[in-house]
């Protein structure tokens, strides 16, 4: 029956083929819409570490000067950085498993022996930890010592892509690399990694980028370098003596700091911490704001940020509009397609076909356009996506680069494609069933 | 030959088609009024005038490999030779590139108290040859000269606007010109004025325009630009050689150099905005299909339901002028509930982008009214088909027995 | 004498598919008076359909002449065939052809509408079309809450509503039960007997004999006219 029945619907297409390919170019292309925003969006506001959400916080403190709150877009009015010396005081405390500190910083990187063309590279200042946090993996070697961390060691992890390009991706453990003028030991070199475009690592630095390496924070103790981030500076008339010390010993917020706590409790304990840490800090002037700190999830730091509300997710929400567009088209075309069958459907009637085999052959029909619109949208959606990426390379909006289509996306696209017409396909298909077996015969 | 009460009731009577179309009216209204809105603004936004003629400008970026900072000595040699070579009309030093979206924050208030209200203006810190290299011509005042740049430690004294500047500080040029301002609660002074120019930045506000000229050189930098202006309508790869050559001369540690041309960074700046802007205009384009084809697809298959009824109208005296006005009036019927309900959607859905991009402009009611009469006459084009087949059929058909 | 209302003078009518040319109607001549009553029957294919369509100005002739209550219908355009349809002519169906999704008193405004008639205008010809077919109570049903015969009243009321020159019934009983056709039959003889000019279609032997006037249609010529 099944095989008598899908044979009726493949014979009804292709009698009516202009309409069937308006009907499935529609389709196609109100996936293709929805997916490709719906992907972008979806990208923007990845959380990489929901299976750890209330495990992972970023720390926040209101730190700013007394006549006006933190004035930057975030929307609990905290900046998501915290200065140097708070870093080096909150780092004391060992309730977090991990505390890792993040800025960014970059150069010229070359061999020691300046063999290759000199080149620019990113450079993540951060803490061992981070490795933990982030779950990294590693192809050769691990981590620097957990001594560089106190003090500065020259000790360096690459990416798989830097090591591609300094030692052709052999072992470079053990070997040194010239970054800014100083020679690093590399310790390790990391798998090629996946990254979210949420700010979620690189909170307030470039994202998706590859060409990258990581070196111990405390070299800002060691030498004088001048971070590429943001600073965020109250008002602070102190005269810190040099530049270095005003990066190392002043109140500007240039760095971020994500701690990991080994259960969820431990995050209550924390902010006691952080709370008598800045009342201590009012005793000798600082933090003229009423206390306040927040031990924000990842979660809520890309509400916070407004990544849950970038353009793509306006994007997305117009996607999904013309996708319910389609849908409301896709049910008009089929009600006029059904509706000429009419005649036929009557004799099918009286020769004994019951109201059900007549609604299934018409839903059978409108699957076989679902399908070929879901899987036309599919090609559609990774064309677009790749035009997309394309478009928006090298306008310095580096977000584009985590837009992958992978097995999710494709498997969401084709549902949303044949759930959507036989969607639309259930209300013409059960008009045309529901019409007295008379009238069609009549009208025949 | 209205008919309008009967209309009305009739449609009442075609409910899920009414509320297809009222569905489908809505998200129209809601979608196209706000992406043909919004792509108005972003390609406003991203051709809006830069002011200066940017195609013979390009910039070099140097970073010495093993540099430790740099000093204004090695500026004003490179600049000396730069001035050298043939195909070198001006050069001066500037921190950031022009439409570059880079520039640094400078809060400016008209008295030495930290408490005072201070306005954002966007600066670049430069060598004195700046408005030379740019061919931006000072409409008040005077240009910097080689005793503006500040010596070792010594604070910037004075400063050069633009004219949007000036007016945001003093209402007026005239009034802006050598007065005394507060930067970092430290006096300086505006010097000249400039004509408006792109800027380094750009938002939909439009402070992209209020620049300042910083003379000084960022000296615990080890990274730093020169921007010249080639004799030739645009520079040549020739020039690039000859800059490259010239400059390695003298860095003879090694050298990071990079080459930004103007008319390259104005696209890669605006690029992003009119990638948004192009996807806006597809989404448009396939927008309008749909209701074309939404609207015509659901009155064709009316009329041809209805073929006999429109044969009896016929037989009871209506010309064919009256059947197609009957099929064009009861498509704006169907339309128009849609369409109310679609101005809210659009206002909210307008509202939320504003909340998203920051400073984006509200739609005005004008706007919104121009495509609400735009979309009522693609509704009207596209029923037009339909109702002129409708139009054909013949009254002899109410004869007929079915 | 009074004048002709309907007066059709050697009128023919091809109709052409392919290759084969069929003759509907031949050198048809016929003159309808005021206030008569007249019944048209012949067998199926014989011509009946297109005199009607003729005579109603859903068709054109192919050629010959027909005057409309004095008006020769030659050569005008379609706005001036509508009208003429709209003023003069009140049609009768064999289906009833009401609009399924107008209410009754919608149905009737259709033809007053065309007309351009003032709200005022309207409202008093629909309510005495549908007192004198005797279902002033019924305006806002649909069609399809009547039984047939009170569909085919309000067909008439609808004829009537218009004031036409003369009414136009295409078989008005046929699908009828033989009670409700007698009805019918009975309210079209009262209309004649208050002046109305009636042209008749009829297959129905019986029905066709109770008319003064009887015509017989047979391969596209009047065979018999027995006054």
């Amino acid at each position: 029956m099944w095989i008598y029945q899908c044979q009726l619907a493949w014979r009804s297409i292709t009698k009516t083929p202009a309409l069937c390919a308006l009907i499935i170019a529609t389709l196609a292309f109100g996936v293709a819409a929805a997916m490709v925003t719906y992907t972008s969006h979806h990208a923007m506001q990845h959380n990489p570490f929901s299976s750890k959400n209330d495990r992972v916080a970023l720390v926040q403190t209101d730190a700013w000067h007394a006549r006006e709150a933190f004035p930057g877009y975030q929307l609990n009015q905290m900046s998501n950085l915290i200065s140097y010396r708070d870093y080096k005081a909150l780092s004391t405390s060992s309730i977090a498993r991990y505390n890792v500190p993040i800025a960014h910083w970059g150069g010229t990187l070359n061999l020691p022996d300046m063999r290759l063309p000199s080149s620019m590279v990113f450079a993540q200042l951060t803490s061992r930890d981070y490795f933990g946090l982030f779950e990294t993996a590693f192809t050769f070697g691990g981590p620097w010592a957990k001594t560089a961390d106190q003090q500065f060691q020259p000790q360096m992890v690459l990416t798989h892509e830097i090591n591609q390009r300094l030692f052709n991706g052999e072992n470079s453990v053990g070997r040194q690399v010239l970054l800014e003028g100083i020679v690093f030991d590399v310790t390790g070199v990391l798998k090629p990694w996946h990254r979210s475009a949420a700010k979620i690592e690189n909170i307030d630095g470039p994202l998706g980028i590859t060409q990258q390496v990581f070196v111990p924070l405390q070299l800002v103790e060691h030498r004088t370098i001048h971070p590429w981030n943001r600073r965020d500076c109250p008002d602070d008339i102190t005269d810190y003596g040099s530049p270095e010390n005003t990066l190392t010993k002043g109140t500007c917020q240039w760095l971020s700091l994500w701690v990991e706590f080994n259960k969820a409790e431990d995050k209550a304990a924390y902010g006691d911490f952080v709370a008598s840490f800045i009342s201590e800090q009012k005793t000798i002037g600082r933090y003229p704001r009423p206390l306040r700190y927040a031990l924000s999830s990842p979660e809520e730091v890309i509400h916070i940020n407004r990544q849950d509300r970038s353009e793509f997710y306006l994007f997305s929400l117009v996607g999904q509009g013309l996708l319910i567009m389609c849908l409301i088209n896709a049910i008009t075309l089929l009600l006029a397609k059904f509706i000429r069958h009419a005649p036929q459907v009557g004799i099918r009637r009286a020769l004994g076909a019951s109201r059900w085999n007549i609604f299934n052959q018409h839903l059978l029909e409108s699957a076989f356009l679902g399908l070929a619109g879901g899987l036309l949208g599919l090609a559609l959606t990774q064309g677009g996506l790749l035009l997309l990426k394309n478009s928006l390379k090298g306008y310095g909006n580096s977000a584009h680069a985590t837009f992958v289509l992978d097995s999710h996306v494709m498997t969401l696209t084709l549902l949303v494609g044949l759930c959507a017409t036989l969607l639309a396909g259930i209300y013409p298909a059960w008009q045309i069933c529901r019409t007295p077996i008379a009238q069609q015969l009549k009208n025949s | 030959m209205s008919q309008l009460g009967p209309n009305i009731r009739s449609l009442m009577r075609r409910k899920i088609s009414l509320c297809l179309i009222v569905v489908q009216m809505a998200f129209a209204t809601a979608l196209v009024s706000n992406l043909s809105f919004s792509s108005h603004q972003l390609m406003r936004l991203s051709t809006f005038p830069v002011g200066i003629e940017i195609e013979p400008l390009m910039t070099v970026f140097l970073r010495p490999t093993n540099a430790q900072g740099s000093s204004y000595q090695q500026v004003r040699r490179d600049l000396a030779r730069l001035t050298q070579i043939a195909d070198v009309a001006a050069v001066a030093a500037v921190r950031w590139a022009p439409l570059s979206h880079q520039s640094t924050p400078y809060e400016i208030s008209h008295q030495a108290n930290p408490q005072a209200a201070k306005t954002k203006l966007h600066s670049a810190r430069v060598s004195p040859e700046i408005l030379t290299t740019l061919n931006l011509p000072l409409i008040l005042g005077r240009d910097l000269t080689a005793a503006d740049m500040p010596q070792g430690t010594e604070a910037v004294k004075s400063i050069i606007v633009s004219q949007a500047a000036a007016k945001a500080l003093f209402t007026s040029p005239e009034n802006a010109l050598d007065k005394i301002i507060y930067h970092n609660n430290r006096p300086v002074q505006i010097v000249g004025i400039t004509q408006d120019w792109g800027g380094f930045s750009f938002d939909f506000k439009g402070t992209a325009e209020l620049t300042v000229f910083e003379p000084g050189f960022d000296e615990i930098s080890s990274e730093w630009r020169y921007i010249i202006r080639s004799r030739t309508p645009s520079p040549t790869p020739e020039l690039k050689n000859a800059i490259r050559a010239s400059l390695e001369a003298v860095h003879t540690s090694g050298l990071l150099l990079e080459f930004e041309l103007l008319p390259q960074l104005y696209t890669d700046t605006f690029g992003t905005l009119k990638v948004y802007a192009g996807l806006m205009v597809v989404f448009l384009i396939f927008l309008c299909c749909i209701v074309v084809i939404t609207i015509a697809g659901q009155s064709l298959f009316w009329v041809n339901q209805q073929r006999k009824n429109l044969g009896i109208r016929r037989a009871l005296g209506a010309s064919r002028w009256q059947i197609i006005g009957l099929i064009l009036q009861q498509n704006i019927l169907m339309a128009l509930p849609g369409i109310g309900i679609g101005v809210g959607l659009a206002l909210g859905l307008n509202r939320l982008i504003c909340s998203v991009a920051v400073d984006f402009p509200a739609m005005s009611p004008a706007y919104l009214s121009i495509t609400l009469l735009a979309l009522l006459a693609l509704i009207l084009a596209s029923a037009a088909g339909p109702a002129w087949r409708a139009s054909l059929v013949p009254p002899s058909l109410a004869t007929r027995s079915q | 004498m009074s004048q002709a209302i309907l007066h059709m003078q050697n009128l023919n009518k091809y109709y052409r598919t392919d290759m084969v040319e069929t003759r509907a109607l031949a050198d048809f001549n016929l003159e309808v008076k005021a206030g008569e009553f007249i019944t048209v029957t012949g067998p199926s294919g014989s011509g009946k359909t297109t005199f009607l369509n003729l005579a109603g100005l859903l068709e054109n002739p192919s050629s010959g002449e027909y005057w409309l209550d004095g008006t020769s219908v030659k050569g005008l355009n379609d706005a001036a065939l509508s009208r003429l349809r709209n003023q003069k002519i009140g049609f009768i169906f064999q289906s009833f052809n009401l609009i399924g999704d107008l209410s009754i008193w919608d149905n009737l405004d259709v033809p007053l509408r065309y007309r351009g008639l003032t709200k005022k205008e309207r409202k008093a010809r629909i309510t005495a079309a549908l007192n004198q077919v005797g279902l002033s109570g019924r305006t806002h049903h649909l069609p399809s809450q009547l039984s047939g015969g009170q569909q085919q009243r309000v067909a008439v009321a609808r004829a009537l509503a218009g004031n036409p020159s003369f009414l136009l019934a295409d078989e008005p009983t046929g699908n009828l039960d033989s009670q409700m056709a007698r009805q019918i039959m009975n309210l079209l003889e009262e209309l004649n007997a208050q002046g109305a000019t009636i042209v008749m279609v009829t297959h129905d032997a019986d029905l066709a004999r109770r008319a003064p006037r009887r015509l017989h249609i047979i391969d596209g010529q009047v065979a018999d006219v027995r006054a």
